[in-house]
């Protein structure tokens, strides 16, 4: 096995994939959104639940690979408390950290456990599985934005 | 004398190469086959020695492109035994072939009402083209179901036939699963109700000889790429009377036989379906492919990847956790599969880093996935070119993906 795909596929994200945190519908949500991966048919939904411009819970629903669930799952944990002004940010952040030149090393501080995302940096074909619930997050905040 | 695969790899250039610092194990020739040498230089050729446009010029040049381009015609018309020299259009591929009959045939016999049958087994581009036109026409598209084995329901196939179908699209080989169509019977039903079939060959041209006479079908499509030969050209066979009938689908220079400002006369077939200057040195490359499978015969080819599909079957199932879909006797060598608790994303990745080029997802094939309850497979399609030793790493790489996830 390539260290890339031993970087792409650590401890955490394994972890992460295999116990998926916060799975499941949230009746209370007052933002959802669904996008889809056409390429492989995997898709994800989350749900929101806003209290004036803090998120409060965060959920997600659907399948797909390890990468997908590790990122829904480390997703739904690091918005929770956040106003989403700085959740729109960190969305920005990690379109950043999944290219081949990743994020500044500040706005990898800002990440803590988000960092082990970026493996996807040196594996293309697999960037949007880690960014696809970014963008549903985008979409949720944005629709009554 | 049984075939040996060593002996014909040193053809293939992209075969020898490493991919993440280890040999490249392609099993991903469904999607596209590698090239031989010889089809790479009779498309060099044909920019070096006789690049000249076809059908036009009276020099020598210009002559000798369009002779050699036209003994392709000849080639194809043998290799999948067609009787006329007209009933072989040139194409961008199986995708083009198809949106052709689709739009000149389908808008020709297919109204308001009427229906088009089409396999949930179908790749999408033998799925699609029916679904614009019967949005057009206001015509009905029916599924014809499959089975759990991942092949055309027959039985089901023949209770939806009735005198309001008028055209029927099935493939002959499925891409997602490798399994075979009983085409030629399936053809000779449509036919009792006067419904015009189509097949969809592009996974079945690389895997076995094609008698278009056999099958008896109408139109026959396939792709040069899953042939060895080069991207961006293929094949669409019709019927002489069926050609005949149809109306120009695109026009342009080389499909008319006179131009007045208000109106054109068309060509006879194939060349009123062949628009504009074509994929010259496409076509030149398909014939190399042509020329280059016929030259090691069917019989010692297709000997081999029986053999390399059942060893790789075998050790596929002595996986833990595997599970092979259309799993069928008679079936091309491809291996669609699940593994427990792995999406076919991941054991893709992990198969890449160790050099073995599969398939993951849905094959451009979503509506037979569905019917299966499958979110997408692991797809390993292989080629007469490739190796018992090649089965090996491909197993051990799966073992050591699942070692990882579990």
């Amino acid at each position: 096995m390539t260290p890339e795909v031993a970087k792409l596929y650590q401890a955490l994200i394994l972890e992460e994939s295999a116990h998926p945190q916060n799975r499941g519908p949230l009746a209370a949500a007052t933002h959802n959104a669904s996008k889809h991966n056409a390429l492989c048919g995997d898709q994800v939904t989350l749900h929101l639940v806003l209290e004036g411009d803090r998120i409060n819970q965060a959920t997600f629903e659907g399948d797909g690979c390890a990468m997908l669930l590790a990122s829904a799952s480390l997703l739904t944990e690091a918005v929770r408390g956040v106003p989403s002004a700085d959740a729109t940010a960190l969305v920005d952040i990690i379109r950043r950290l999944v290219q081949p030149e990743g994020a500044s090393e500040a706005e990898r501080a800002r990440l803590g456990k988000l960092t082990a995302l970026e493996g996807v940096r040196n594996v293309p074909a697999r960037r949007r599985c880690v960014t696809l619930p970014w963008e549903t997050l985008d979409a949720a905040l944005l629709e009554h934005g | 004398m049984s075939f040996d695969p060593e002996s014909v790899r040193a053809d293939f250039p992209a075969l020898s190469q490493l991919i993440n610092g280890v040999p490249l194990v392609y099993f991903d020739n469904a999607s596209t086959a590698q090239k031989p040498r010889c089809v790479i230089a009779a498309t060099v050729a044909a920019y070096e020695g006789n690049c000249a446009n076809i059908h036009r010029g009276v020099h020598t040049l210009s002559a000798r492109a369009t002779e050699t381009f036209e003994a392709v015609r000849d080639k194809v018309l043998a290799f999948v035994n067609a009787r006329a020299h007209s009933e072989i259009v040139f194409t961008k591929g199986t995708t083009e072939a198809i949106n052709l009959v689709a739009q000149s045939f389908g808008r020709l016999v297919v109204g308001a009402g009427d229906e088009v049958l089409v396999s949930e087994l179908e790749h999408h581009s033998n799925l699609v083209p029916w679904q614009l036109l019967c949005a057009e026409k206001g015509a009905v598209l029916k599924r014809v179901p499959m089975t759990p084995s991942a092949e055309i329901d027959a039985d089901a196939f023949e209770a939806m036939l009735s005198p309001r179908v008028k055209v029927v699209a099935l493939t002959h080989v499925s891409n997602a699963f490798g399994t075979v169509s009983p085409i030629a019977e399936m053809v000779a039903k449509a036919h009792r109700f006067g419904a015009a079939v189509l097949v969809d060959g592009a996974q079945a041209v690389c895997h076995g000889p094609v008698d278009v006479q056999a099958i008896g079908c109408d139109f026959y499509c396939f792709s040069a790429h899953k042939l060895f030969g080069p991207t961006g050209v293929g094949v669409l066979f019709g019927k002489a009377s069926r050609l005949a009938s149809m109306p120009p689908w695109q026009g342009g220079g080389d499909m008319i036989t006179s131009v007045r400002f208000e109106q054109s006369e068309f060509a006879e077939p194939p060349h009123r379906f062949e628009a504009g200057t074509p994929n010259i040195a496409g076509v030149m490359g398909m014939g190399a492919a042509i020329d280059y499978v016929s030259a090691i015969g069917w019989g010692p080819f297709a000997a081999w990847e029986r053999r390399l599909l059942v060893y790789a079957t075998e050790e596929l199932k002595r996986v833990d956790g595997v599970h092979i879909f259309g799993d069928t006797k008679e079936k091309a060598p491809i291996l669609s599969f699940s593994v427990d608790g792995i999406h076919p994303h991941d054991v893709g990745t992990v198969l890449d880093s160790e050099g073995v080029a599969v398939r993951t997802g849905l094959h451009c094939a979503e509506p037979a996935m569905r019917s299966l309850g499958l979110r997408g497979t692991v797809r390993a399609s292989l080629a007469f070119y490739n190796t018992e030793r090649e089965v090996d790493v491909f197993v051990r790489a799966l073992r050591s993906a699942i070692k990882m996830f579990r």
